[in-house]
């Protein structure tokens, strides 16, 4: 709480100079102002999510000894200092005039988005917050509301949570997964991720709308895309908006050479991989999604069109495969899953199949209890309707777009929310909460 | 249909849901939560304390008595025969804590069936604050704390979809009259069956698997990450307690710190501030009783087929134990006999 506060405040301050000063400060002051802003933000973020990850490079480089500080994350941190930075470069620009404190307390700490985004823009929140006609109750935004709110509930408890058990039982026993058993956790992980931070954003919008609050739509299908940066058009569309906006064309975009779009777009994502946590595979998943840019940015310039299902099929396998880096502990864990995934050495198959398919044996193919280490056969079964849902059904936000007011939508929305209450007592936290 | 009715219609049949599927759950009580016996049903669901507190009414007399949580339950009481005369009970129960241990012996004291010797198995978390078993709270006969169910957890436990689903199978249990699968002997309460049984035979029970995944998630649930925090004072007074009922009675005691596996004990210890918990732990329970440490980490300790998971071990294991307690030829916990 302290935390949150004193940055707010501190936030406010400078940016209220900011937007004073045009007149009567030159633009060295300006920038020092910001300068300023920007390192007390940044500082604080390096201080509480990446200082121990500081001492314990230090301590390899160094071949030193110095105890980490384990401080405990303050919630919504990465979330509220990019929030107020973009607060303080627009309010430098000019693009902002004097805000009242009260609203600019409220931008920063809506609820609903507070703890895991989307990440709002202070354009698209501060003018919601002091428009008369949204103090008026709405009937048809609490109607979408609870919509929404009820499909991200069922989607985080009821769909991420259960994709949680087999993920986490795979990473955590690593070191025996067979081939099935590997393809089966990682994409549990893809799944889990996808619903569970999809579920909070669709809860958050949903939640915003009660209060007549728009949030800008964070997911649109990801797993459609047929590209990577189709993903990054449709995956945290904010946080992808804010690295655009406020590094990459202020690096100079895609305007300055082939050879600084590339090296802007590297920057861009290794940055995007450091923010999600303090750790190098977050740094290397970064990494190859920067290089995936950059190869389908070449591969464009060969003007080859490939086919449709083909290129989803890329996209979706390296998106599976990049969050193995993104969920593992460390470097090691990942190879291993990896090396299972790929490893024609440990194909097992299910014991019902031995009667038939005994011949395989030969050729060093066992049968046995098939998925044991991540759980049981329910797991393929809720693969396959994951991959129909994502792929098939519109989101959620589409299906707000088209929304009827009648007795079906009612007793859908009814029937996810109430199985989301239903099974809150198994539900974990958000995955997103740690980031 | 206008929006006004959609959101009234939406607001009326998800609390009607609710409440009817709360009232289902109140009535049917698969976890004999408030033990209303409305219906007079039989609970899908076991609830180790009842079903133990009702073979013990029906026994004439207990010599031998074995405390301890579900870490227990595998103790046979016939092993515990090959050193002590008389007729042995094992009321090990479920996440067992020292208002257990002192509630039976209460219990006992007021059916005079007090036991001879007794035999307990404390976990390292028994001392953690937090309120008494719900199964214990129900328990007219062992709550002698007067603990009552708090709102939050009743609401969870009848808003549960698990509760709903053991509810519908109370239900069918009762309508086509199936039997329960009998676990323990009803006789001197001793685990004989558990479904993990059945996935060993077969050879798909993963032990590697089980004893990573639950030590993960015993850290977090039952250690809070590591923060196990200050022992529970009332928790230590039953502890105390329990020596004082013992030496009233001039009742043979025999105690040990449960095992449990080595992957999860070096979880423990290089975690600093839990480990420095278990220390004092061993020490407090050191200046109540002269017990066998088998919290250690030793060849037993680190074969994966001991254990079932992080925490429970396996038959063989506690006939070592009960081996340990009564003879002079340490099998087990040789080097850290106290």
């Amino acid at each position: 709480m302290p935390i949150i506060l004193s940055s707010i405040v501190f936030n406010y301050i400078i940016g209220e100079n900011l937007n004073k000063s045009s007149d009567n400060k030159k633009d060295y002051q300006k920038q020092a102002i910001l300068i300023l802003g920007i390192t007390f933000n940044l500082s604080l973020l390096a201080y509480f999510k990446y200082s121990d990850f500081f001492i314990s490079n230090f301590n390899i480089v160094f071949n030193d000894n110095i105890e980490p500080l384990k401080l405990i994350l303050p919630l919504a941190i990465s979330f509220f200092t990019f929030q107020q930075i973009t607060y303080l470069v627009d309010s430098y620009r000019q693009e902002i005039g004097k805000q009242n404190f009260l609203n600019y307390v409220l931008f920063v700490t809506f609820f609903p988005q507070l703890i895991a985004g989307p990440i709002v823009h202070h354009k698209e929140m501060m003018p919601q917050f002091s428009k008369i006609k949204n103090k008026v109750k709405s009937y048809k935004n609490i109607a979408i509301g609870i919509f929404l709110f009820s499909i991200g509930l069922f989607k985080k408890v009821v769909i991420a949570d259960t994709f949680a058990k087999w993920a986490s039982a795979g990473f955590d026993t690593i070191e025996k997964l067979n081939l099935f058993e590997a393809w089966a956790t990682s994409l549990s992980y893809t799944f889990q991720l996808y619903f569970d931070f999809s579920g909070y954003a669709d809860m958050a919008i949903g939640l915003a709308l009660l209060f007549n609050i728009k949030l800008p739509i964070n997911f649109n299908s990801p797993y459609k895309a047929t590209n990577i940066q189709d993903f990054w058009r449709r995956w945290h569309i904010t946080l992808s908006s804010f690295l655009r906006d406020y590094v990459y064309i202020p690096l100079g975009g895609n305007r300055k050479g082939k050879f600084r779009e590339y090296n802007n777009l590297m920057i861009v994502f290794l940055l995007g991989g450091f923010w999600h946590g303090a750790g190098w595979t977050f740094v290397f998943w970064g990494l190859l999604h920067g290089l995936a840019i950059i190869i389908q940015k070449e591969w464009e310039s060969l003007n080859i069109k490939l086919w449709k299902w083909l290129s989803w099929l890329i996209t979706f396998n390296f998106v599976n495969i990049a969050w193995i880096f993104f969920r593992a502990e460390d470097w090691s864990d990942a190879v291993k899953v990896l090396s299972s995934m790929f490893s024609l050495s440990n194909v097992v198959l299910p014991n019902f199949l031995q009667s038939e398919l005994i011949f395989l044996s030969q050729y060093g193919i066992s049968f046995t209890a098939w998925l044991n280490n991540i759980g049981d056969y329910t797991v393929v079964v809720w693969l396959f309707f994951a991959f129909i849902v994502v792929l098939l059904f519109d989101n959620s936000i589409q299906k707000t777009n088209n929304f009827q007011l009648n007795y079906k939508t009612a007793l859908f929305s009814s029937t996810g929310f109430l199985l989301g209450i239903l099974s809150l007592h198994k539900a974990s936290e958000f995955l997103y909460f740690n980031f | 249909m206008n929006v006004k009715k959609w959101v009234s219609f939406w607001f009326f049949l998800t609390i009607v849901i609710l409440f009817a599927i709360a009232g289902f759950n109140y009535l049917i009580d698969p976890f004999s939560v408030n033990n209303n016996q409305l219906l007079s049903l039989k609970k899908a669901v076991g609830d180790d304390r009842n079903k133990k507190v009702s073979y013990v009414k029906n026994l004439k007399n207990i010599d031998n008595l074995i405390l301890g949580s579900s870490r227990s339950r595998r103790i046979n009481p016939k092993d515990v025969n090959d050193f002590l005369d008389g007729y042995t009970f094992n009321f090990s129960v479920e996440s067992a804590r020292p208002e257990d241990y002192y509630g039976i012996l209460l219990y006992l004291e007021k059916i005079g069936k007090v036991p001879k010797n007794i035999i307990i198995g404390f976990d390292f978390d028994i001392l953690r604050k937090g309120s008494p078993h719900t199964q214990f709270i129900s328990n007219n006969e062992l709550n002698f704390t007067n603990a009552t169910h708090t709102k939050s957890r009743l609401f969870f436990k009848y808003l549960n979809i698990d509760t709903f689903k053991f509810s519908i199978q109370t239900i069918y249990h009762n309508i086509f009259n199936t039997k329960e699968n009998k676990k323990f002997d009803s006789n001197n309460g001793f685990l004989f069956w558990h479904q993990r049984d059945d996935l060993i035979k077969r050879g798909e029970y993963n032990h590697f698997q089980k004893i990573k995944i639950h030590s993960k998630r015993h850290f977090k649930i039952v250690y809070s990450n590591g923060e196990y925090g200050d022992f529970s004072g009332k928790r230590i007074g039953y502890l105390k307690a329990i020596k004082s009922f013992v030496k009233k009675y001039n009742i043979k005691l025999y105690t040990y710190l449960t095992p449990v596996h080595c992957y999860h004990l070096d979880k423990i210890k290089t975690h600093k501030p839990l480990n420095n918990t278990l220390v004092k732990f061993k020490a407090l329970l050191a200046t109540q009783f002269n017990y066998l440490d088998f919290m250690v980490h030793n060849k037993y300790n680190c074969d994966e087929e001991n254990f079932y998971d992080a925490v429970h071990q396996s038959y063989y294991i506690n006939k070592l134990i009960v081996n340990d307690l009564f003879s002079s030829i340490l099998m087990y916990g040789k080097e850290q006999r106290f």
